[in-house]
């Protein structure tokens, strides 16, 4: 089943839930079946990030059971619908993995252990200010929580400048839903219309999070599969741009360079041998230069305003020093593949090739970079 | 202060409701009204193009009488915790716009440059894409996928990238050998367009084998069928290496005479009732570039169709 239609299924399957615990009697009842089907929405509905890791809407929900039920309810409401998500999702595209499960069962337990802490703290004070501490503590433990469990098992990191943008929503979108569930003292409490209605700007952000990562995606993949063009035309061995572009991305972070560099490192990279696919055809006019090469691609990319950075790596036409580094990166990483991947060269080898070469060609400290950055993934 | 427990909460939701639907109706009047009388547009037009966010407007004042409460009731700090998601929801928005425009421009500009390899079809894609989008536009297409029919109209010659230019910018005919290398250009195309997710399904829109016409194929996408009349209709406006620009009245017949052969009917008059009703006119004496005075006569009729579509000799 496609993530619209079981969005739909549990949506249905909360109210109707609701409805059969309403008739019976139980308002308790109705609102954990609504709130369950919240936390598998909110499992399906995800704030993807730059790495592909994503935070999950139902962290919001959590915050909601957490603050207005029993624990033995939350346990179980949470349990069941994550249970149901990790059937459900198992085989799908998008994979819910055991892992996954595990890392939210940890956040889960987080939220009602934070969430009871702070009652006995606080006393079990009801004011504006105590329920707000109170929540905001919760969402923090989730946080945590969340963070140490990725980073354990291996699940991505979602502390990126995008991942924190989705943790705020989550967590102030789930804090504002669960005042309107329990309201504070009394006061304010909208019964479960509250967490129905406050997710509404949740759900906005999740809309703006889903445009952005589809753009982004498209874009992507067409400077990727734009960066082929040369390899169809026979002009550069295959996978070259691709393995370039992976390297200088490995050898820009192990040099320490700025996010945004490295990203105009890795767009150098992919288009790098673009522009020869417009020069005379090496079967009429011979292999051509590859200054030229760099010249006529760099003058194209300097034309397109997002990829101008860009366009200066690739001319190697560069003023402040870390552009100039950037560029030493791409020739590095470009001339390594040349050697390795078509010249059959083994690795230590290629490395001693380009240390030796006349004039001191390659900065040292790039080909020391690429010497740890390659042990590594060799010994790997 | 009143407790909301119970039975007055589906109450005050009710109320809200009904204010917010009387809100957005009046809003709706004065709006549509205003607009009617500056822009002096269809009223039916108008309304079909707002009506949608009209609708959205609702939930969001339904929400804000819910604040409104809230804030009556806790206080102002509270409030925060509402601005803070349309905050992130905003910027979000505003990340995709950019890249949107990134996108946008790289294609174009990059085509632009690439297109230089061949003299004769410099801004064939470009014009390829607006026909594109004015049979999109005639067939009532929605902003998403008039988006993606745009982009595979701009890249639907992508793999000429990799034909030799001398082949490209041959005069006259070319030998069997010749046309053989030059079609691979429709299976690069084809290749790479599927490597990008959204134009995948409609990736075929690159080759011809997918773009002659079949009746009675409801599986078939229409994009691809939209993209070969639109390469079809420029590549007879222009002149090309073999042939000059035929006129814009032998164009349209040429590709009325093929349609329900080889062009999808439908499309084939949705693009020239557009033009028509543009009053725009273009092949023979309205060439955007008169310098190619060198190209011979030949190739008058289908067979110079879309640009290398079929074999002369």
């Amino acid at each position: 089943m496609s993530r619209r239609a079981l969005v739909a299924v549990a949506g249905v399957l909360g109210l109707a839930g609701a409805s059969v615990a309403h008739l019976a009697g139980s308002v308790t009842a109705g609102e954990l079946a609504l709130l369950a089907a919240g936390i598998v929405v909110g499992e399906l509905l995800v704030l993807r990030l730059e790495d592909g890791s994503a935070v999950p809407l139902s962290f919001a929900v959590m915050i909601v059971l957490a603050a207005s039920f029993e624990p033995n309810e939350y346990v179980i409401t949470v349990l069941a619908a994550e249970l149901t998500v990790f059937v459900l999702r198992t085989g799908a595209r998008d994979r819910f993995t055991a892992e996954m499960l595990v890392a939210r069962v940890a956040v889960a337990a987080a939220t009602l252990g934070a969430y009871r802490g702070m009652q006995q703290l606080l006393d079990g004070r009801e004011t504006v200010a105590a329920t707000l501490a109170t929540l905001g503590a919760v969402a923090l433990a989730q946080l945590a929580v969340d963070l140490v469990a990725r980073a354990v098992l291996r699940l991505g990191h979602s502390w990126t400048p995008r991942g924190r943008l989705a943790w705020l929503a989550v967590a102030s979108s789930g804090m504002l839903m669960a005042i309107g569930l329990r309201g504070v003292d009394g006061r304010g409490d909208v019964g479960i219309w509250g967490p129905l209605l406050f997710s509404t700007p949740l759900l906005a952000a999740w809309y703006a999070f889903e445009r952005l990562d589809a753009a982004t995606r498209a874009y992507r993949q067409t400077i990727e599969s734009l960066a082929m063009a040369p390899e169809f035309g026979g002009l550069v061995i295959p996978g070259h741009a691709q393995r370039v572009a992976s390297l200088v991305v490995r050898l820009g972070e192990e040099l320490g360079l700025p996010r945004k560099e490295i990203e105009d490192l890795e767009m150098a990279a992919l288009l790098h041998h673009l522009g020869q696919v417009t020069l005379d055809d090496p079967e009429v006019s011979g292999r051509p230069d590859p200054q030229e090469v760099a010249g006529v691609t760099g003058r194209m990319l300097r034309e397109i305003r997002p990829l101008a950075a860009a366009g200066d790596i690739v001319s190697g036409e560069a003023d402040e020093p870390r552009r100039r580094l950037a560029v030493q990166v791409l020739r590095v990483a470009s001339d390594f593949d040349d050697l390795t991947a078509s010249g059959g060269t083994p690795w230590l080898d290629a490395i001693e090739a380009l240390r030796s070469a006349p004039g001191f060609a390659y900065e040292r400290r790039v080909l020391a970079a690429l010497e740890r950055v390659v042990s590594r993934s060799a010994g790997s | 202060m009143v407790s909301w427990v119970g039975a007055e909460v589906p109450g005050f939701l009710a109320s809200s409701v009904t204010s917010a639907i009387a809100y957005t109706g009046s809003y709706a009047l004065v709006f549509l009204g205003v607009s009617h009388m500056t822009a002096r547009g269809r009223f039916s037009d108008l309304f079909r193009a707002t009506a949608p966010s009209l609708v959205q407007q609702v939930p969001f004042a339904v929400l804000g009488f819910f604040i409104g409460r809230l804030y009556l009731e806790l206080g102002a700090g509270v409030m925060l915790l509402i601005v803070v998601p349309i905050l992130i929801a905003r910027e979000m928005f505003a990340s995709y716009l950019r890249v949107k425009e990134a996108h946008d421009e790289t294609v174009k500009m990059l085509i632009q440059a690439l297109e230089k390899k061949d003299r004769y079809t410099s801004g064939h894609s470009e014009r390829v894409a607006k026909y594109a989008q004015y049979i999109g536009e005639e067939m009532h297409f929605g902003p998403a996928r008039m988006e993606r029919l745009r982009f595979a109209a701009l890249m639907h010659d992508i793999g000429k990238l990799v034909v030799p230019n001398h082949l490209l910018n041959k005069p006259g005919k070319l030998t069997e050998d010749e046309f053989r290398r030059i079609r691979i250009h429709e299976q690069v195309s084809v290749q790479m367009l599927s490597n990008i997710e959204f134009l995948a399904p409609i990736a075929g829109a690159a080759h011809s084998d997918n773009t002659r016409f079949v009746p009675d194929d409801p599986k078939r996408p229409i994009e691809p069928y939209i993209v070969m009349i639109a390469d079809a209709y420029d590549a007879m406006t222009s002149t090309r290496a073999y042939r000059k620009a035929l006129p814009q009245e032998v164009a349209f017949q040429e590709l009325r005479d093929k349609a329900g052969v080889q062009f999808h009917p439908d499309c084939v008059e949705a693009l020239i009732r557009a033009i028509e009703r543009r009053g725009e006119r273009h092949g023979a004496g309205y060439e955007e570039h008169q310098e190619f005075e060198d190209a011979p006569e030949a190739g008058v009729g289908s067979a110079g169709l879309g640009d290398l579509l079929t074999s002369e000799a």
